[in-house]
């Protein structure tokens, strides 16, 4: 039992930050607009680093590792505010893999083209051909294919850049269509429960980094800012919300760690931890979100600052692979494993 | 990174489950004072005769020298079996034993620390008075070199154990107009000498074992005082840090059960609806969301045992956990007594008479005894994330 990274894992945490240091650094999003063509640029460099396909097996396109490295590069990603669209296309390439489009998987893989996520709004429904029901559709820039979840199964559908029109949607760096599904081709169907619980360790990863990234803004802050003559983070009333939330921070850290274990080694408490994970996660991303802004004062509301992000990309990934009360829900009846 | 046990950790957890099946009391402990502290060192002895005595001492000095991740299977074993903790051992065992360990001397470690292992000696501790609880370094009980005397004159509070302790770790001030850390001498206390009175403090418990304790001119021999005359400050923390890293990770790994058990509560509770509490959604939704924080905790115990294997010790993180293990248990607790409605009430000052209400109770000793949530706070600032002083 031991929950530290090993040397090797390790190093791919080291290559992920210093990346993100230099192509995504928190600094580039200090009074930034979505541009097209940067992300673009930026889905083709995650390409050539692997990371869509790094917990696909070498046999299938990928770097051959497993959840648990994902869940890593996705925490480091969750601190820069970095892009989503790596979740759909990590599982988009997946479930391309496993229903033998091997056109799709490798154009996802290369980022010459992306995947999408639809969420509904209501309850989808699909017949033998068609998925019925509007959905908000995530990361919709080149997307070749949208992943949606229709009662027990993933569903993929075909789909082109015209069948999607973006809409004004409050993280920016996210664009979004919304859309009936109706009259999208579809691809393929698997059973949902390894792209569902695949889903909820990766938007838990980045939720996790997006508490951390919060808290390391405000935390770097408090020891710059001076009022009253002193450095705001002498004061308990800063200080204290800030320890807090780092303990929230590494509560989400250490459960992410067990959860992403557990799913790697298919126990049978995955979908509790899962489940936890994605919850405890959330929170310390909306509460670390929070005080981010409140302790940076008016400048913290700025549209400069990128405090806002954090708490905007919280906002978004709430319902991502199920909500906070499904969740609830889902992990009260629960057993713990017993040993 | 693996949550695998070895081969070796399921045999050393069989053999836990084993002897705590066939040595666990099957009687309650003892709601008063004197019979409760027998209870203890009855535990404590059995503990020791089975071989199962001071589980994370090291192996020189009697203990079973366990690492992180056996420690975890034993209280994990413990809670299964419903074992008793550590109760009045607890400073014995988790403080005192400990600093004697790195800083007594041989003579000091050979007179106490069998005994403490044994059952035979009960140790409290004698840190807080009136004006310096959270501020420990404002304390003002002083100790005077007379020969080869320390006479000490003075007055601690909240002794927990005091009434039945043999021994106290018992920090003073030595250096006449010294201030703050400076000055303070750590010397062994013997119970029985001549000049202390233990005044018992009435609790909202009811239940209690907290007392105030006055010296007067009491005559402690220098050969007691571990490490330096003077040095006292720095061989108290060293006893801090080792509880924060060791106390709490019974109630870190226990409150997933704890959880549990309250949701068991809520299924079979009929409130005044009529209705099983567990069909609230409010009250089901709680629960679940503490259920999550609860294996949460559990996850911070696996990584700090992680930390303690490969580094040898536990780290300033400690503080974050007793944060959160006092804030979750109370949040629990909180629920409990919504589930409960009147019976709640039920309560006749023993915590047998109603264990959920006494640990509502409790839940405030969680938040303020061994570092109060604020001074966590101002710990986790300071140490962790280096953040300006406020002091």
């Amino acid at each position: 039992m031991d929950l530290i990274p090993s040397d090797d894992q390790q190093q791919i945490i080291d290559l992920a930050a210093d990346f993100i240091l230099n192509e995504l650094p928190l600094t580039r999003l200090f009074d930034a607009h979505y541009d097209a063509d940067r992300a673009r640029a930026q889905r083709k460099a995650v390409a050539e680093l692997g990371w869509f396909g790094i917990g696909l097996p070498e046999e299938s396109g990928g770097v051959g590792m497993t959840v648990v490295e994902e869940a890593f590069i996705l925490r480091e990603l969750g601190r820069v505010i970095g892009p989503t669209a790596i979740i759909p296309a990590i599982l988009a390439a997946k479930l391309a893999a496993r229903l033998d489009l091997t056109e799709l998987r490798d154009r996802l893989l290369l980022g010459e083209a992306a995947a999408a996520l639809a969420i509904g709004e209501e309850p989808l429904t699909a017949s033998a051909d068609q998925v019925i029901g509007t959905a908000r559709v995530y990361d919709i820039q080149d997307a070749a294919c949208i992943i949606a979840t229709v009662g027990n199964e993933a569903l993929l559908l075909g789909v082109s850049p015209s069948d999607l029109q973006p809409t004004p949607w409050l993280d920016s760096f996210t664009p979004v269509a919304r859309r009936n599904l109706f009259g999208l081709p579809i691809l393929g169907r698997a059973p949902l429960q390894e792209t569902s619980q695949n889903g909820m360790l990766l938007t838990a990863a980045m939720l996790t980094g997006l508490a951390e990234g919060a808290l390391g803004m405000i935390q770097e802050y408090a020891g710059i800012r001076e009022t009253f003559g002193r450095k705001i983070g002498a004061y308990q009333a800063v200080r204290h919300p800030i320890a807090e939330g780092a303990a929230r921070s590494d509560h989400a850290k250490s459960l992410l760690y067990v959860a992403a274990l557990s799913l790697r080694d298919g126990r049978d408490d995955a979908p509790l931890q899962l489940s936890s994970a994605k919850v405890v996660a959330h929170r310390a991303a909306t509460r670390n979100a929070d005080i981010n802004i409140q302790l940076h004062g008016g400048i913290g509301i700025t549209a400069d600052l990128p405090a806002h992000h954090f708490m905007k990309r919280a906002l978004m990934l709430a319902p991502w692979f199920g909500g906070r009360k499904a969740q609830l829900d889902a992990l009260l009846d629960q057993p713990l494993l017993t040993i | 990174m693996d949550l695998d046990y070895t081969p070796e950790d399921i045999e050393f957890r069989k053999a836990a489950r084993a002897w705590l099946a066939e040595n666990v009391p099957t009687e309650p402990r003892p709601a008063e004072v004197q019979a409760g502290a027998a209870f203890d060192k009855d535990w404590q002895r059995r503990l020791y005769d089975g071989g199962w005595a001071g589980v994370n001492w090291p192996k020189a000095y009697g203990g079973l020298g366990l690492n992180g991740v056996r420690t975890l299977i034993w209280w994990e074993e413990c809670e299964r079996a419903r074992a008793p903790g550590y109760e009045r051992f607890t400073i014995a065992l988790t403080h005192a034993g400990p600093t004697l360990i790195t800083r007594g001397t041989e003579e000091q470690k050979a007179f106490h620390l069998e005994k403490i292992l044994k059952g035979e000696n009960i140790w409290c501790q004698g840190f807080s008075e009136p004006g310096a609880g959270s501020d420990l370094a404002a304390l003002k009980t002083r100790g005077e070199i007379d020969g080869d005397y320390l006479v000490v004159n003075g007055q601690k509070t909240w002794t927990s154990g005091a009434a039945t302790a043999q021994f106290q770790e018992l920090l003073i001030r030595t250096e006449p107009g010294s201030e703050r850390h400076k000055g303070l001498t750590w010397i062994i206390c013997d119970m029985s000498t001549p000049g202390i009175e233990v005044r018992p403090i009435n609790t909202m418990m009811g239940e209690s074992d907290i007392n105030a304790t006055f010296y007067d001119n009491v005559r402690i021999p220098l050969k007691n005082v571990v490490g330096e005359i003077g040095g006292g400050w720095s061989v108290a923390m060293s006893t801090l840090a080792f509880e924060r890293g060791n106390t709490f990770l019974r109630d870190q790994i226990s409150m997933a059960g704890k959880v549990e058990r309250a949701i068991e509560l809520a299924r079979r509770t009929i409130t005044a609806e009529g209705t099983p509490a567990i069909e609230d959604k409010e009250i089901a939704r709680k629960l679940a969301e503490l259920k999550a924080d609860a294996l949460g905790l559990r996850a911070m115990a696996i990584m700090n045992v992680s930390n303690i294997d490969r580094t040898g010790q536990p780290g300033p993180e400690g503080s974050m956990v007793k944060l959160l293990v006092s804030q979750v248990n109370k949040q629990l607790v909180e629920v409990v007594a919504e589930i409960s409605g009147q019976p709640f009430l039920d309560y006749d000052g023993t915590r047998h008479s109603n264990e959920w209400t006494f640990d509502y109770m409790w839940s405030w000793v969680l938040t303020i005894a061994g570092g109060a949530t604020e001074i966590q706070k101002e710990i986790i600032a300071d140490r962790v994330l280096n953040l300006p002083r406020s002091r």
